[in-house]
């Protein structure tokens, strides 16, 4: 059962999208205060697709894979294709078992995102 | 103590977790319970199972007589004056809710409450419910940077309007002993009426607590945590102060009689204790008593002190792991391995069967304070071994390896 493969430790030890974007369209924040997780996530949105994504904070390994891979994968999407995410979408990416006790590492990133405004 | 002799009874560490064997080292979350404890949870189910206080059968007679010899065994092992000054409740939780709801009731507006920095949540958010409710004061005693409480202002701290202390006999993150016979009676020196409270859920499972020497007005503890079953708590007062408390809950066994506008209750301890309580779990916490007994309490923390200085001394020497809490302390350490979330050091332990809580355990107030996101947390009991150190330490080298 390892969930540390070298995917997950490379996103999570360096994040390509990790950081903040100044003047960005959208900044939305999700935490987990038992973990004492928090997220806050940058997107740039141009006529109406998602040009750069960033987050910063802090989270464990498994929250910042999957926050670095799900952002990464939404680049030159639609805005609304953030309405259709799912977990299935953040599992796929990881290509880990998640246990029950992880979950809430791993869907942190959908949280944040859900905070973004309905369109 | 025989430690081989004490794992093999408890049927649960035999088992492989992730096909190692297991490395039980969350105690102050849980204990482990022994064979004799299941059993008797099962003979009860089994042979006697009824209600207590009620039925003039035989069967209600001999659950009434195992679970008030429970309460004998809870008020021996405390040293308490008389059983009745034992309630049973469903946690140390359930416990302190009580205290801050019925000694609540005495408050007024401005009147102040002194808690402490390293309380569990347990001991803060009930009195911040009655705080806002009836506009009380909280003042923290604050904790110094080495994990011990800062008490050299006390004197300042409490003052006429103080009505309660309640604070924690030793912290469940820091392993912090505190000396709390000393805290209250400086309290008391500035105002005698001030009411006082130790949470003992971490201590009195590995520490002798007696209530004759504590000067604790109320103690709160937990079964759970010293080899009992889980839905079991007591809370214990002197009987003086008991027969002004208010009941906290009202329903059946806790009454005398009833009328369409009056109630009357109940003697001590029958009248705090409504409603068909966890019979069978109270039945398992004598026979956990019993266990602890056996082996002796000042034995346990003998061979935990022995584990706490062997780990601190093995972890000490691994560079890459930050310990917090002071060097006294009782058999929990609390750590980080440098640049790895807690989650993760736990998840890899997990990996070789190593069992340790991972997070803010319960006390994000303390957290906040020493400016520490989240802790891994070790804690020994009479079943844990040197050996077990040695696995954490080794657990702990592949966290950095797969960390690097």
């Amino acid at each position: 059962m390892n969930q540390y493969t070298s995917q997950i430790l490379d996103y999570a030890q360096n994040p390509p999208n990790y950081g903040q974007i100044e003047n960005c369209n959208f900044k939305v924040n999700a935490s987990n205060p038992s973990c004492g997780d928090s997220l806050t996530i940058y997107l740039n949105v141009k006529n109406g697709q998602i040009t750069d994504a960033k987050f910063w904070g802090k989270g464990c390994a498994i929250s910042r894979a999957s926050a670095s891979m799900l952002l990464e994968s939404l680049i030159g999407k639609n805005l609304n294709e953030i309405n259709k995410l799912n977990k299935k979408n953040v599992l796929d990416l990881l290509q880990i078992q998640i246990s029950p006790s992880r979950e809430k590492c791993a869907y942190l990133i959908l949280n944040a995102l859900d905070n973004i405004p309905k369109r | 103590m025989n430690i081989k002799k004490i794992k093999s009874d408890f049927p649960i560490l035999t088992q492989k977790i992730n096909g190692k064997d297991l490395v039980y080292l969350d105690n102050s979350a849980t204990s482990q319970k022994p064979e004799s404890v299941i059993d008797s949870i099962n003979n009860y189910y089994t042979t006697y199972n009824a209600n207590v206080h009620r039925g003039i059968h035989t069967l209600s007679e001999k659950a009434t007589e195992k679970y008030e010899e429970a309460r004998k065994k809870v008020a021996d092992f405390i040293n308490a004056k008389s059983q009745k000054e034992v309630i049973f409740t469903k946690g140390a939780t359930e416990s302190l809710n009580f205290l801050a709801n019925s000694l609540g009731k005495n408050l007024n507006k401005n009147d102040e409450i002194i808690l402490t920095e390293m309380e569990h949540h347990s001991n803060i958010v009930p009195w911040q419910f009655v705080a806002k409710e009836k506009g009380i004061i909280i003042k923290y005693i604050e904790i110094n940077p080495d994990g011990t409480l800062n008490i050299s202002n006390l004197e300042n701290l409490v003052n006429e309007k103080t009505k309660i202390i309640s604070l924690t006999h030793v912290s469940n993150v820091l392993g912090t002993v505190n000396p709390v016979e000393k805290i209250i009676k400086r309290a008391k020196l500035v105002n005698p009426n001030v009411i006082a409270i130790v949470d003992v859920a971490q201590s009195v499972p590995h520490i002798k607590v007696n209530v004759q020497k504590l000067q604790a007005d109320f103690i709160a503890f937990s079964s759970h945590k010293m080899l009992g079953p889980t839905g079991v708590g007591v809370m214990w007062g002197k009987y003086k102060l008991l027969e002004k408390l208010h009941p906290f809950l009202g329903g059946g066994s806790m009454i005398a009689s009833v009328t369409k506008k009056t109630t009357l209750f109940a003697e001590i301890p029958e009248r705090f204790e409504a409603g068909t309580p966890n019979i069978a779990g109270v039945i398992g916490f004598g026979v956990a008593i019993d266990y602890i007994n056996q082996i002796g309490v000042d034995n346990i923390y003998k061979h935990e002190q022995e584990l706490t200085s062997y780990a601190i001394d093995k972890l000490t020497k691994l560079d890459y792991v930050d310990i917090y809490g002071p060097k006294n302390r009782a058999g929990i350490i609390s750590f980080n391995v440098k640049a790895v979330h807690s989650h993760d050091v736990s998840a890899v332990l997990d990996n070789y069967g190593i069992a340790v809580r991972s997070g803010h355990h319960c006390a994000d107030i303390l957290h906040n304070k020493l400016n520490i996101n989240s802790t891994v947390r070790a804690s020994f009991y009479l079943y844990n071994t040197k050996e077990d150190v040695d696995k954490l330490v080794m657990g702990l080298g592949k966290v950095k390896k797969i960390f690097k």
